[in-house]
C-alpha cells in the first residue's frame, strides 16, 4: 500500500484520498548504462498545485521507501473538473541546472557557507573541486577514492531534492578504491599508486563544475561556448561511467554498483552452427594477457568493399535473434591499416584491436596511446580501467578476422558494449 | 407544510403570458445533483466533484386545446419560467414568502393521445432549470401581473 504526500512525508500533507489516477512508475537502466528516470501522470481534484511542487509517493509501512516527483505541468479539464499533473522524477530538475551552478568550495573553504554539508574529516569531500585538466587533479590531493565523483553526485541530488549530503547513502561505494590513483604529497614529493579501474569519471566534464572561482569560468559565456552540459546529463554520464545507480526508491538516495551477473560460458552463449549463418564465418579473438579460449563473433571480409562485415543480428535470421543490431562503421581516419579501433561506448574507454597476421599469434586488445599529452598517466589510467573491464567483457566479446585474411584492412569500429548486451539477451 | 402549504397546479410563464397547467401530472427531480463521484486509486477514499443541483423533470398536461398545445409547443427549446408547485403567496410568513419558481429550459413538448383518438389531447413537457437551482421558497412572486 502506498501513500501520496505533498512536499514531504507528513501526516497533514497526505493527499492519497484525492488521487484519482496514478500512472505506472518505471525506473530503468538503458542499454548504454544510463539511467532513465520515471515520470508519472497524476489525476487529482486538488486545485492548488503549483509547478515545481514536490509529490512524494511512499510506502505506507516504511515511508523511507519513497520516490519523489515534482509537478512539471498542470492540465485542467473543466468538463471533468480534474487536474492532470505531469510529474517527472525530482532529479529531472537537474536538466535545468548547468553544471556550473552546483556550488563547490576550493580546498580549505568552509562548507557551512554554501550548503548544509559538513563532511567528516578532510579526506575527499573538501578536495572535490580542486582539480585541473589532467588526471593529476591538482597539487593537493590524497586518497580521493570515490569521493570526488560521489560527492559531486551528492551535491546534485542535494540541489534539487534538498536532501542533506550527509544523508545520502554511499557507504557501499566509499570502500572502493580510486579509479585514478591514491596519491600522497608529502614534503613536495609525490607518490603515485594507480590501483584499480572500477571508477572512471570524465575529467573534462567534471572540471568545469563548481569552479567559478577560476577566471575563465566566471563569465557565463564561457560555459555556453564550452557547451557545458546540464547536470542531468552529467549525472547520467557519471552514473554510466561509474556503473552505479541511485536508488530513487529510498529517501537516502542510496548509491550502489550495478550488479553484474556472472558471464555465460561461450559454449552456452554462442553454440550455433555455421549452417545458420552460412554467409558468415566465425572468428576468434583473444585479448592480451588472456589465455582463455577465444570469444566469437560472426562476420566476413568483403574483398570488394574492402570492409569488415559483421553479422548484424536479426538481418539474416530474424526469428532467431535479438532485436537490436549494431551498425558497423568504417573509420577512415585510422592511419594504421592493421588496426581496428574499438571505442568502448562509455566516455573514455578506448581500446585498439591489433590484428596480427602471423598465424602463430592471435590479435589482441591494447589500450590506445598517445591520445593525450600525459601519456604515462593515460596509460596507467587506461590500464587500470582495462584491468577492471577485461574479465567482465572477455566472455562476451566481439572479434575480428585475424589470421584468416591477408592484405590491408580498413579499420572498423565495433560497439563492443552493445554486442555484449546482445549476447546477454540470448541467454 | 414544508415548502408550501398545498401543492397547486404548476404554472408556466412564457412571452409575458401565464399558463396554469390544470390537473397536470408532475414528475420532478428536485435538487438533482450534477457531478461525479470519485474514488481514490490509492486508498479508495470516495469523494465527489460537485458542480451543483438543478430542477428537472416532466409535466404531463391533459385536456389540451389546440391553442394551448400550440402555446406550449412554441416554448420548445426556449426558456420559460416555471412555478413547479403552483404560484402564490405563502401565508403566515414574515417577511412574505412565495411559491418557488425558476427559469427552465424546455427540452421538448411531446404530444400524445389520451381520450380522443382524433387529435392530440395531451403532451409531455420536459424541462431543466436553466441554472443550478435548489427548490426553496421565493422572495417574490416571480412576475408582476399576478
Amino acid at each position: 500500500m502506498i501513500q501520496v504526500y505533498r512536499d514531504y512525508v507528513y501526516s497533514a500533507n497526505e493527499i492519497s484520498g484525492q488521487i484519482l489516477g496514478l500512472s505506472e512508475i518505471s525506473y530503468a537502466i538503458k542499454p548504454d548504462w544510463t539511467p532513465e528516470l520515471p515520470e508519472v501522470t497524476i489525476t487529482t481534484t486538488i486545485d492548488d498545485f503549483a509547478p515545481g511542487e514536490k509529490i512524494v509517493v511512499a510506502q505506507r509501512s516504511d515511508t523511507t521507501k519513497q520516490v519523489v516527483f515534482y509537478v512539471k505541468e498542470i492540465k485542467y479539464d473543466y468538463a471533468t473538473q480534474k487536474y492532470t499533473l505531469v510529474c517527472p522524477h525530482i532529479l529531472e530538475k537537474l536538466a535545468y541546472i548547468k553544471a556550473m551552478d552546483i556550488p563547490a568550495p576550493l580546498y580549505g573553504d568552509s562548507f557551512g557557507d554554501w550548503s548544509d554539508v559538513t563532511p567528516t574529516g578532510s579526506s575527499g569531500y573538501t578536495l572535490y573541486n580542486n582539480q585541473g585538466y589532467d588526471p593529476k587533479q591538482g597539487n593537493y590531493i590524497w586518497e580521493r577514492k570515490y569521493y570526488q565523483a560521489i560527492f559531486l553526485i551528492k551535491m546534485m541530488i542535494h540541489r534539487v531534492t534538498g536532501t542533506g549530503v550527509n544523508s545520502i547513502s554511499s557507504s557501499t561505494l566509499e570502500s572502493k578504491d580510486s579509479f585514478y590513483a591514491k596519491r600522497w604529497e608529502y614534503y613536495g614529493v609525490q607518490e603515485q599508486i594507480y590501483t584499480y579501474g572500477e571508477l572512471g569519471v570524465n575529467i573534462g566534464q567534471m572540471q568545469a563544475c563548481g569552479t567559478s572561482y577560476w577566471n575563465q569560468n566566471t563569465n557565463p559565456d564561457y560555459f555556453v561556448r564550452a557547451g557545458l552540459m546540464d547536470c542531468l546529463t552529467l549525472l547520467k554520464h557519471l552514473l554510466c561511467a561509474l556503473k552505479i545507480y541511485i536508488d530513487i526508491f529510498r529517501s537516502d538516495y542510496k548509491m550502489d554498483v550495478i550488479a553484474f551477473s556472472s558471464a555465460p560460458s561461450n559454449a552456452a552463449t554462442l553454440g550455433r552452427t555455421d549452417e545458420i549463418l552460412e554467409r558468415y564465418r566465425r572468428y576468434g579473438v583473444r585479448r592480451s594477457g588472456l589465455d582463455a579460449d577465444p570469444d566469437w563473433v560472426w562476420g566476413y571480409y568483403d574483398d570488394v568493399g574492402m570492409a569488415w562485415v559483421f553479422y548484424t543480428w536479426g538481418v539474416d535470421n530474424p526469428d532467431r535473434e535479438i532485436l537490436e543490431s549494431v551498425a558497423e562503421e568504417e573509420d577512415t581516419g585510422v592511419d594504421e591499416a592493421k588496426q581496428i579501433s574499438v571505442i568502448f561506448p562509455n566516455l573514455f574507454r578506448i581500446h585498439n584491436i591489433y590484428i596480427n597476421t602471423n598465424n602463430y599469434y592471435r590479435s589482441c586488445v591494447q589500450v590506445i596511446k598517445d591520445t593525450i599529452d600525459d601519456k604515462r598517466d593515460w596509460d596507467m589510467w587506461l590500464a587500470a580501467f582495462y584491468a577492471f573491464w577485461q574479465p567482465k567483457t572477455s566472455k562476451y566479446t566481439f572479434e575480428t578476422a585475424l589470421t584468416a585474411l591477408e592484405g590491408k584492412y580498413p579499420a572498423a569500429r565495433i560497439n563492443v558494449e552493445d554486442l555484449k548486451m546482445r549476447y546477454e539477451r540470448i541467454t | 407544510m414544508i415548502l408550501v402549504p398545498e401543492i397547486r397546479d404548476p404554472m408556466l410563464r412564457y412571452n409575458n403570458t401565464n399558463y396554469t397547467l390544470v390537473n397536470a401530472v408532475t414528475d420532478y427531480a428536485p435538487d438533482a445533483v450534477q457531478g461525479e463521484v470519485t474514488e481514490s486509486v490509492i486508498d479508495g477514499t470516495v469523494s465527489m466533484i460537485y458542480k451543483g443541483k438543478r430542477l428537472e423533470g416532466e409535466i404531463t398536461v391533459y385536456g389540451l386545446t389546440l391553442a394551448n398545445y400550440e402555446a406550449y409547443k412554441a416554448m420548445e427549446r426556449q426558456t420559460a419560467r416555471l412555478w413547479p408547485l403552483g404560484a402564490g403567496t405563502i401565508p403566515n410568513t414574515n417577511p412574505q414568502k412565495y411559491y418557488p419558481y425558476t427559469d427552465v429550459f424546455i427540452v421538448s413538448v411531446t404530444p400524445f393521445h389520451k381520450n380522443n383518438a382524433l387529435y392530440q389531447d395531451a403532451c409531455i413537457i420536459k424541462f431543466k432549470s436553466v441554472s443550478y437551482y435548489t427548490l426553496a421558497r421565493a422572495n417574490d412572486y416571480g412576475c408582476s401581473d399576478q
